[in-house]
């Protein structure tokens, strides 16, 4: 560790690692990102690997097309193997009213360039055989969404950014950021002060604690939300499936791994409970019912930072210049991690990104300009 | 590098060799957190109960350190495998389905 960075990002979660490698690969190689226990320890390493472009929301489509492209080429990218599939994700509607509105959905995001489609229960088995036809009457399919290895995409994006000379410190807590009369901080840290011209506050759940250092109040509140792993069988299962608040997929690894929602979500706790697999299992059953021989091999819970439109509050603040967000994704920080790496490491380099996102800012909660997503899962 | 690491299967259900472990130290992976999942052991059905603390006691020799220097991961539930079946509402578990 130095006394002097160009740019320091608090978290190594896949927002700051990927804004380190992107902003390293810009050649603006002065950078530190801290981490307070390992990589990948917070959310990132708790999600669900899901990587989807269906959204509601003009943004988040826009955003998220963006990102699917850039991760099919990320293994290339990044020389380490992320295991990136397009296995497409099924939504499954069980309702008249739910099938209508799925179509206007679809009409929505085609509209933003992401083909998705109506199917009927036959297509549907035909993509995922397992399915039990009986649990829905249409489902919503599009080819492009996938999932990525969350462990695997923090470590390519971490050796490429050491590579290009980024220092990466964990269990390095930050306690105190001040601002100084020379316009650059001074980041208090359990291995020493380093000052530095750029913050970039990407600490996921403890973003909110980062910025009130400096007097900043992200209007965040954390939902805990729990998880399971089977264990691994051979491919059967093919797409991300989603049904209501249910989401499931197979890891290239041959897990099981999904969720659902839970009536715990304000408990202060991270602890995993019997209550959420009773759930989980009974509504992962009726769609596929050959789920309940499958052994149930681990379970663990964690954090969505959830905004007040569930979209995440990225680029500068204005009060306080030098201070970057990229947090607040609402549960989709990971498949989202590419394209913010990207936008944020050009707002830092060049002070613009390629892609307007001034909307996201963190000044549209003062203006009462809030974005809208209705399809936020788990 | 011996010949006996490279043979010895430190994670039965992943078969992760000492060799693997080993390397993946010395590839700057000196915590027991980060260490089990970019070598990707302790992750199978056993959920670690063979081989976390062989790879503890591996660290711990390969970086100098005692075993209570190393911080070992959280222990998951279940304790060991069950079928879903078992925890769907008015069903039984079947293992043949």
């Amino acid at each position: 560790m130095k006394s002097r960075y160009d740019c320091v990002i608090i978290g190594g979660g896949i927002s700051g690692l990927a804004i380190a490698y992107e902003l390293a690969k810009r050649g603006y190689k002065d950078v530190a990102v801290l981490e307070e226990c390992y990589l990948g320890s917070g959310s990132t390493g708790r999600c669900g690997s899901g990587i989807r472009a269906q959204f509601t929301g003009p943004d988040q489509i826009v955003l998220l097309r963006e990102a699917e492209e850039m991760w099919t080429h990320m293994s290339d990218e990044l020389g380490y193997d992320i295991h990136f599939k397009a296995c497409g994700y099924l939504f499954l509607w069980d309702t008249p009213e739910l099938v209508e509105k799925a179509k206007q959905n679809v009409a929505f995001q085609n509209k933003h360039g992401v083909m998705s489609r109506i199917i009927d229960r036959q297509e549907a088995k035909e993509i995922c055989p397992s399915l039990n036809t009986d649990s829905f009457l249409a489902g919503q399919w599009y080819d492009k969404d996938g999932m990525a290895f969350p462990f695997d995409t923090v470590t390519g994006y971490a050796q490429a950014a050491r590579r290009l000379g980024v220092d990466i410190l964990t269990t390095t807590h930050v306690f105190q950021l001040e601002t100084t009369p020379a316009h650059t901080f001074t980041v208090h840290t359990t291995q020493g002060n380093i000052e530095t011209k750029n913050v970039v506050n990407a600490a996921g759940p403890g973003s909110k604690g980062i910025a009130a250092m400096l007097g900043v109040d992200l209007p965040y509140r954390l939902d805990k939300h729990q998880i399971m792993a089977t264990e691994p069988l051979e491919q059967f299962l093919g797409p991300m499936l989603v049904k209501n608040s249910l989401y499931y997929l197979q890891t290239h690894r041959g897990n099981v791994v999904g969720g659902t929602d839970n009536d715990d979500k304000n408990a202060t706790d991270i602890d995993s409970t019997f209550e959420f697999l009773t759930k989980f299992a009974s509504e992962a059953c009726e769609i596929v019912p050959r789920l309940a021989g499958v052994k149930l091999m681990r379970q663990w819970a964690g954090y969505y930072v959830v905004s007040p439109d569930a979209h995440p509050v990225l680029g500068p603040i204005d009060e306080v210049p030098g201070f970057f967000q990229a947090n607040g994704y609402s549960g989709h920080g990971f498949m989202m991690g590419p394209i913010v790496g990207r936008l944020l490491a050009e707002y830092v380099a060049d002070g613009k990104p390629s892609i307007d996102i001034e909307h996201y800012n963190f000044r549209r909660f003062a203006r009462g300009e809030l974005l809208v997503e209705k399809a936020v899962i788990g | 590098m011996t010949r006996e690491d490279e043979k010895t299967i430190a994670c039965r259900c992943e078969d992760i060799s000492v060799q693997e472990i080993k390397d993946a130290i010395h590839e700057g992976y000196a915590d027991l957190q980060s260490l089990k999942r970019y070598a990707k052991f302790g992750l199978g059905p056993c959920q670690g109960k063979t081989c976390i603390l062989l790879a503890a006691q591996i660290l711990a020799r390969e970086t100098g350190r005692t075993l209570d220097q190393i911080m070992t991961p959280t222990t998951r539930p279940p304790v060991d495998p069950v079928p879903i079946g078992f925890f769907v509402k008015g069903r039984e578990a079947d293992d043949e389905k």
